[in-house]
């Protein structure tokens, strides 16, 4: 059963450096973060998969901390590019008394 | 199994040489970060390789976590400030995420001329040629193994990355202390903060993630802190994950950063030195040297020194990605 989780986690970095292409090419900072965000989900299998091969336990730890801090660049992302508005869609702007809903909304 | 084993190395490797490559390489800045953070991925792969979990755990939390959200502000830090430069007023919202792929080439050297590349090439293979000549003829030894499971019961703990970091090289650790708490006087030494460039995100997505996300990483923290005596773990690792937790909560809130009271903060930085230096002048005067412990209080003091750091650990990371002295803090 180990070969199959090991080939699973060759195919999985396999993956990983495919994706790479979308990093290196863009050709938007969010297409680029979005790959690196799914490469922080890649790891965390492939950590999973590791070891149960290598019957390391201590490596979900390591999945554990991955999946809960991978997050973090991401709201950090989040919070320096702000949220697309696609412009086609209606947003906000033209619903004023709708905004002022959801935010009493948050506040609660 | 083996082949497999070798091939996923192989496949890795040629991933972290190719990422390190174009991440030196590219000329645009938030894709080099976007790089940065793959690349340390793999590196956390490549430590589970090398059967150094304690580092894996580290990289992933540091590398994955707070390295990249530090990278991330402190490009549109750079941004705003090259803006200002350039129109020499000042520069209030951020600018537009999609338009001034121009503006981050100009923070970019030019690329190489290519009459360096000769020179560059030949001093690359002297110090290539001159590390494996010193690296070829290495002594055989067994390394400190068998000299630490030798020792491991009377270092109060049970497993033995801890044993060594905490009892038989304890220097070692209170120095990397030291330094961390260096590091963030040599930021506050640089002025007070500024803030930290954000824009609203509407909606309920970030205050509910945050909120999720926040107490489990606590735990994370406290339970990583608490396998350190007998599992890959410890001071660093669960440090890196509570200072992710609060960096979490700073970028929740950027622009109402609640004040930190100057003195609890102060004594909270620097808990982790104070408490070790005392433990181990205590040893000095008890005789059983600088930084010893008694047999029988080893596995006590090292939680003690464990726990102080982890804090001191934390608070210096937010601290360092908060940057500068808190505002309105004179002491």
């Amino acid at each position: 059963m180990s070969v199959f989780y090991l080939a699973a986690a060759l195919f999985l970095l396999g993956t990983i450096l495919l994706g790479l292409v979308r990093v290196l090419r863009g050709p938007g900072s969010g297409d680029r973060m979005l790959a690196a965000q799914l490469f922080g989900t890649t790891g965390v299998t492939i950590l999973l998969l590791l070891s149960l091969a290598l019957e390391e336990s201590a490596l979900v730890d390591v999945a554990l901390v991955f999946a809960l801090l991978a997050v973090v660049a991401a709201v950090a992302f989040v919070r320096q590019h702000g949220l697309p508005e696609p412009p086609d869609t209606p947003t906000h702007r033209q619903h004023p008394e709708s905004t002022e809903s959801r935010e009493s909304n948050d506040d609660r | 199994m083996n082949g497999l084993l070798v091939l996923f190395d192989l496949v890795l490797l040629a991933g972290i040489v190719g990422v390190a490559w174009r991440c030196l390489a590219s000329t645009d800045l938030f894709r080099a970060v976007v790089l940065f953070i793959t690349f340390g991925l793999l590196l956390a792969l490549a430590w589970v390789r090398l059967e150094a979990p304690d580092i894996a755990l580290a990289e992933a939390a540091i590398g994955a976590g707070i390295t990249g959200a530090l990278l991330l502000v402190t490009l549109e830090r750079l941004r705003s400030i090259m803006a200002e430069r350039r129109s020499g007023r000042p520069h209030t919202p951020p600018p537009d995420p999609t338009g001034p792929h121009a503006l981050l080439r100009a923070l970019h050297d030019p690329p190489p001329e290519r009459r360096t590349f000769i020179p560059a090439l030949s001093f690359a293979l002297v110090v290539g040629g001159l590390l494996v000549t010193a690296l070829w003829h290495q002594p055989h030894s067994t390394g400190l193994e068998p000299v630490v499971d030798a020792h491991m019961d009377i270092s109060g703990v049970d497993h033995p990355i801890t044993a060594v970091l905490l009892n038989f090289r304890a220097y070692d650790t209170f120095l990397e202390l030291a330094i961390v708490l260096i590091a963030l006087l040599g930021a506050w030494s640089l002025g007070r903060h500024d803030l930290i460039p954000a824009r609203p995100a509407p909606g309920p997505i970030l205050p509910g993630t945050l909120r999720l996300l926040v107490p489990v990483a606590i735990v994370t923290g406290v339970y990583v802190l608490w396998a350190g005596s007998h599992a890959p773990g410890g001071a660093f690792q669960a440090g890196a994950i509570l200072g992710a937790a609060g960096i979490l909560l700073v970028l929740a809130r950027p622009r109402q950063l609640p004040m930190a009271p100057g003195v609890p903060l102060r004594l909270g930085l620097t808990a982790g030195v104070a408490l070790f230096l005392l433990v181990g002048l205590y040893g000095l005067v008890a005789g059983h040297g600088f930084l010893g412990y008694a047999d029988a209080w080893a596995y006590p003091l090292i939680l003690l020194i464990e726990v102080a750091a982890t804090l001191s650990i934390a608070l210096a990371l937010v601290a360092l990605f908060v940057a500068g002295r808190p505002a309105g803090d004179d002491a």
